[in-house]
């Protein structure tokens, strides 16, 4: 049970930061030098690819991420035949099977999925304050893209693709959008640069990120560990028990909108990761 | 009975104004519980008047306004300011996410 937790964290981990020190060593125990590479025969070659393949299959390395895992740990002409290798024994189907296995994986814990945010926000120059107030807007858009690729893999659900726009109504800071599964953050806020807006546009790409999570639990797989929680949630979505979702403010006033279920988890969600960044007023 | 009338009429107006019969139901509720200050303005929005009214520095009319909010849903921020002032407050601030 343990290792399988550790197989699905080193999965929502970027590769250097995933692979503990006894992985690596493991995996690079298998390395021969390009010269010597050279010297084996096919057979030869062919055993210690898969002796490779094998070690990435035990520490649960998805197929998608083993080129570049095998370049970081292997002499140049091995990795370039493991690439072959991957090619022949994976057709593209595979990987596009493994990586929807992956993502309706069981989440982690959310006390988990917020520490393992908060390194990726943490460890992300551009975001830091000081870097983000100079950022063109396009620039942003781009940041926070690939923010919430990472933030999804984390969530073991599909990213949104995010974009900056102008929202009208005073204080809408975004949305996401069940139809078109996109994420729109207002532009408007995204292009000022006092230190309370900063920190609300990342509140709120956490805050739109987790109600696509809500949505792909409910609609989609639900890979939340705690069934009480997404069933919560579809009551406040379309063909819910209440009838009414999302934004309801325009029509129910803001007492009604913010005590939905969805809120109140998207609100506390983002607002651990920012407890975490130190960025909560 | 005369309660269930009052509810059906609410309703009504509501549906009439373009409301879902569940969201219509749901804010039916909240209004026949709003503060005594806000009561009378509930009797003249059924008789067409949408009368201002100010607290904590938000104004139904200034809700309708900025942030697109019917009649109703304004007067029922209104009331909420009113009942939970910080909470409300707090909740106009961080906005729609």
């Amino acid at each position: 049970m343990l290792e399988e937790l550790e197989r699905f964290e080193s999965q929502a981990k970027p590769l250097n930061e995933g692979m503990t020190e006894p992985q690596m060593e493991y995996l690079s125990e298998l390395n021969i030098e390009s010269c010597d590479w050279a010297e084996l025969n096919d057979m030869q070659q062919l055993v210690t690819l898969s002796a490779i393949d094998g070690r990435m299959d035990e520490i649960g390395v998805p197929v998608e991420q083993r080129s570049e895992l095998a370049h970081a740990t292997f002499s140049d002409d091995m990795a370039d035949a493991y690439d072959d290798f991957i090619v022949e024994s994976y057709d593209s189907n595979d990987i596009e099977v493994c990586e929807l296995e992956k993502q309706q994986l069981e989440a982690p814990q959310d006390h988990i999925q917020i520490e393992q945010i908060s390194d990726v926000l943490t460890a992300c120059e551009e975001l830091k304050y000081e870097n983000w107030v100079s950022l063109e807007l396009s620039e942003k858009e781009a940041v926070l893209n690939t923010l919430e690729e990472r933030i999804a893999e984390i969530e073991h659900r599909p990213s949104c693709p995010i974009h900056l726009l102008p929202l009208a109504i005073e204080n809408q800071w975004g949305g996401y959008n069940p139809e078109t599964k996109d994420i729109t953050i207002n532009s408007l806020y995204a292009e000022q640069s006092d230190y309370y807006t900063y920190r609300e546009v990342i509140d709120t790409l956490i805050h739109e990120g987790r109600h696509a999570y809500q949505h792909y639990n409910v609609n989609v797989a639900e890979i939340h560990p705690r069934h009480s929680e997404v069933a919560s949630w579809a009551e406040t979505m379309e063909g819910g028990k209440w009838g009414y979702w999302g934004d309801c403010s325009s029509l129910m006033g803001q007492r009604l909108y913010e005590q939905q279920s969805i809120e109140i988890d998207a609100r506390n969600f983002a607002g651990d990761v920012l407890n975490n960044l130190n960025l909560n007023a | 009975m005369a309660h269930i009338n009052y509810n059906e009429f609410i309703a009504n107006k509501l549906i009439k104004q373009g409301y879902a019969n569940t969201v219509a139901n749901r804010v039916t509720l909240e209004l026949i519980k709003v503060d005594s200050a806000l009561s009378p303005l509930v009797e003249r929005w059924l008789d067409g008047d949408e009368a201002d009214f100010e607290s904590h520095g938000y104004s139904i009319l200034g809700l309708m306004k900025s942030r697109s909010m019917t009649y109703p849903a304004a007067l029922l921020t209104i009331d909420w300011l009113i009942k939970e002032p910080e909470a409300a407050k707090k909740s106009l601030e961080k906005g729609i996410k």
